[in-house]
């Protein structure tokens, strides 16, 4: 007969499941940014998709178990609406990463400037920055509740969600600078190249926005 | 012939407690590797046993003499009888349940037990129903004070050790007052109700203990944390608090053996006082110190054959019930058996432990509670003494028409 613990706690701790469901995404950011770089190099991105898809399918499994999980809790650290919600925000993330890749292998741009180039570049490295730190945002929160939701600790989370909160205004602000310059270039560039870099650039600032969420999510779950 | 039977019955039962319900009391420390299962194993058996020596006699006099009314019965071979097909029904139903992985408990199998055979020897006036009622509602208190007592203790810990600036530091300071409350609690416990001694004697053998426990536990934790390395504060306040932990765990077998021994050398201790007396008025009769003996020696070798494979397969860790989460739950649950113990309830130590686990889980220490186990534990609670009782009855009929008493 199993031991009660063993029937009373959940096998897999959900807060294990969620930071790996986070890294995957941090895994996916890397991917990701490599392939702007390779895409802008005129390189084969393909495989890189492929393996964008495997995570998202590992993620969506992880995904699966912590909601099955958390149905069967009578008790847990964070209202169940709020932690689920906050696992559909880390989720989208992943999600939006396959979006860009996707995008990126359906259609080959000519004659970018090279600055516009390095900005694209720029802003995906940005947002890998922020899948990473985000990451530490919700890894963070195992230690929180190691210390029983310490005041200490509480201001760490609050002090690593601004960082990401900058970083979002900083990518923001680059993504409208990439949006003015490609449509200054209409007379120059073509059309539909102009309005499918923007739409790669849109997706990446929507990443962004997504770990923005995250954190601010990982915020409001660790005052109450 | 009628005696043997009853010893090896009782003696069986306490084998299949110490096998079942040791996990209950190591799973803690053994899944957070604080011991190793052979460890864990040798050290439930000795407080499994001491626990039934030293405090067990109030719960089986409960069991014994405070449900049933011997005295309204004339014969005393019909007590006998009686008191076998309790056993023997507790028993069958206790195999029967752990056959099917059900969490029955064997406290209340044996007070169903008891209720069944004295509901058909001498009917409804022969149940001391207040006593019962009081019983049955210490069946439903016992898993509240637990959680109770664990949250307090979380969030103690959580004030004076994790909250604070510096963690590793007050917990210095704080794990070795833990331990010496722990002694004290038993050391007073020990010696107002077993010894006999009077309260103001009790305190100071108590205070005693206090500061010698505290002195050494305090030695031993400065030495620890100065040696080893740690991943950071909390992971300090962790290790020492898994060494703890062990204290804790054998506090919780210490309980488990003084309230759970009533569930198997209750009626036996009932037949040998209607033997050695050749009467049924026994409830002023003291419980022969061997029958707990006897008793404590079924429940240890049950933890040193069985109970060890039993740990064995609490193979992983319990990832989320790290070593002050585990702490909490154990004092919670050993106190409150212990309680029990003393006043003479025979309570359920298993559904204590869910209480505990509750109250840490109320006290945001840990995720729980997989609301499915908490659906079986109710049903066990209507269908356990309804089935004990009536297979007790019905085996008590059998018994006396066959032996045509």
């Amino acid at each position: 007969m199993a031991n009660i613990f063993q029937r009373l706690i959940p096998y897999k701790s959900p807060i294990q499941l969620l930071v790996e469901h986070a890294q995957l995404c941090v895994r996916a950011g890397e991917l990701m940014e490599q392939a702007v770089k390779d895409y802008f190099m005129n390189m084969e991105i393909s495989s890189i998709s492929t393996l964008i898809d495997e995570l998202e399918d590992e993620a969506d499994a992880i995904k699966l178990k912590l909601r099955e999980i958390y149905s069967k809790l009578k008790w847990t650290y964070f209202n169940k609406n709020d932690f689920l919600d906050l696992l559909h925000n880390i989720d989208s993330i992943i999600d939006l990463t396959d979006d860009v890749l996707k995008m990126l292998t359906m259609n080959n741009i000519e004659n970018v400037p090279q600055d516009v180039k390095n900005d694209v570049l720029k802003l995906a490295e940005l947002v890998k920055m922020s899948i990473k730190h985000m990451y530490e945002n919700v890894e963070e929160l195992r230690t929180l509740i190691e210390s029983a939701f310490s005041p200490r600790e509480i201001r760490k989370e609050d002090q690593q969600a601004e960082v990401v909160e900058k970083e979002e205004h900083s990518s923001d602000l680059l993504g409208i600078e990439i949006g003015k310059r490609l449509f200054s270039l209409k007379n120059s560039m073509n059309a539909v190249d102009i309005m499918f870099l923007n739409s790669v650039v849109i997706l990446l600032m929507r990443i962004e926005d997504r770990a923005k969420n995250v954190v601010e999510k990982v915020r409001l779950i660790s005052h109450t | 012939m009628l005696i043997t039977i009853a010893i090896v019955t009782g003696v069986f039962m306490a084998f299949a407690l110490g096998a079942n319900d040791v996990a209950n009391g190591m799973a803690t420390a053994v899944g957070a590797r604080a011991i190793t299962v052979k460890q864990a194993a040798l050290i439930a058996a000795l407080l499994e046993f001491l626990g039934a020596v030293m405090f067990g006699a109030m719960v089986t006099k409960t069991i014994a003499s405070g449900i049933v009314s011997i005295d309204h019965m004339q014969d005393p071979n019909k007590v006998i009888i009686g008191a076998i097909s309790a056993l023997v029904a507790a028993t069958a139903w206790v195999m029967l349940a752990t056959y099917f992985a059900m969490p029955v408990s064997t406290t209340h199998s044996i007070v169903g037990g008891m209720v069944g055979f004295g509901l058909v020897s001498g009917g409804v006036k022969v149940i001391y129903w207040d006593r019962l009622w009081k019983i049955v509602i210490s069946w439903f208190v016992s898993p509240v004070v637990g959680g109770i007592l664990s949250f307090l203790v979380f969030k103690i810990l959580a004030w004076t050790m994790l909250h604070r600036e510096h963690p590793l530091r007050a917990a210095k300071k704080v794990a070795p007052l833990m331990i010496g409350f722990t002694f004290f609690l038993i050391s007073f416990l020990f010696s107002l109700k077993t010894l006999k001694k009077g309260y103001g004697e009790s305190l100071r053998y108590a205070i005693l203990l206090f500061v010698v426990s505290t002195l050494i536990s305090w030695f031993l934790v400065k030495r620890f944390s100065n040696s080893d390395k740690f991943k950071d504060e909390y992971d300090a306040v962790e290790q020492i608090f898994r060494r703890v932990q062990v204290l804790t765990s054998a506090y919780v077998c210490f309980s488990h053996g003084a309230n759970d021994v009533a569930n198997a050398v209750g009626p036996v201790a009932l037949i040998m006082m209607i033997t050695k007396t050749h009467t049924t008025s026994v409830g002023s009769i003291e419980i022969p110190r061997f029958i707990l003996f006897l008793g404590g020696l079924g429940i240890a070798l049950g933890v040193l054959l069985y109970g060890y494979k039993v740990m064995r397969t609490i193979g992983h860790d319990i990832t989320e019930l790290n070593n002050t989460r585990g702490f909490s739950i154990d004092f919670g649950t050993a106190t409150t058996v212990l309680l029990s113990s003393i006043f003479g309830f025979p309570i359920s130590t298993t559904h204590t432990v869910v209480g505990a686990v509750t109250g840490v889980g109320l006290a945001r220490g840990i995720e729980v509670v997989n609301i499915d186990v908490l659906k079986d534990i109710l049903i066990s609670w209507f269908v356990t003494v309804p089935f004990s009782a009536g297979a007790s009855a019905l085996s008590y009929l059998a018994l006396t028409s066959l032996m045509h008493i």
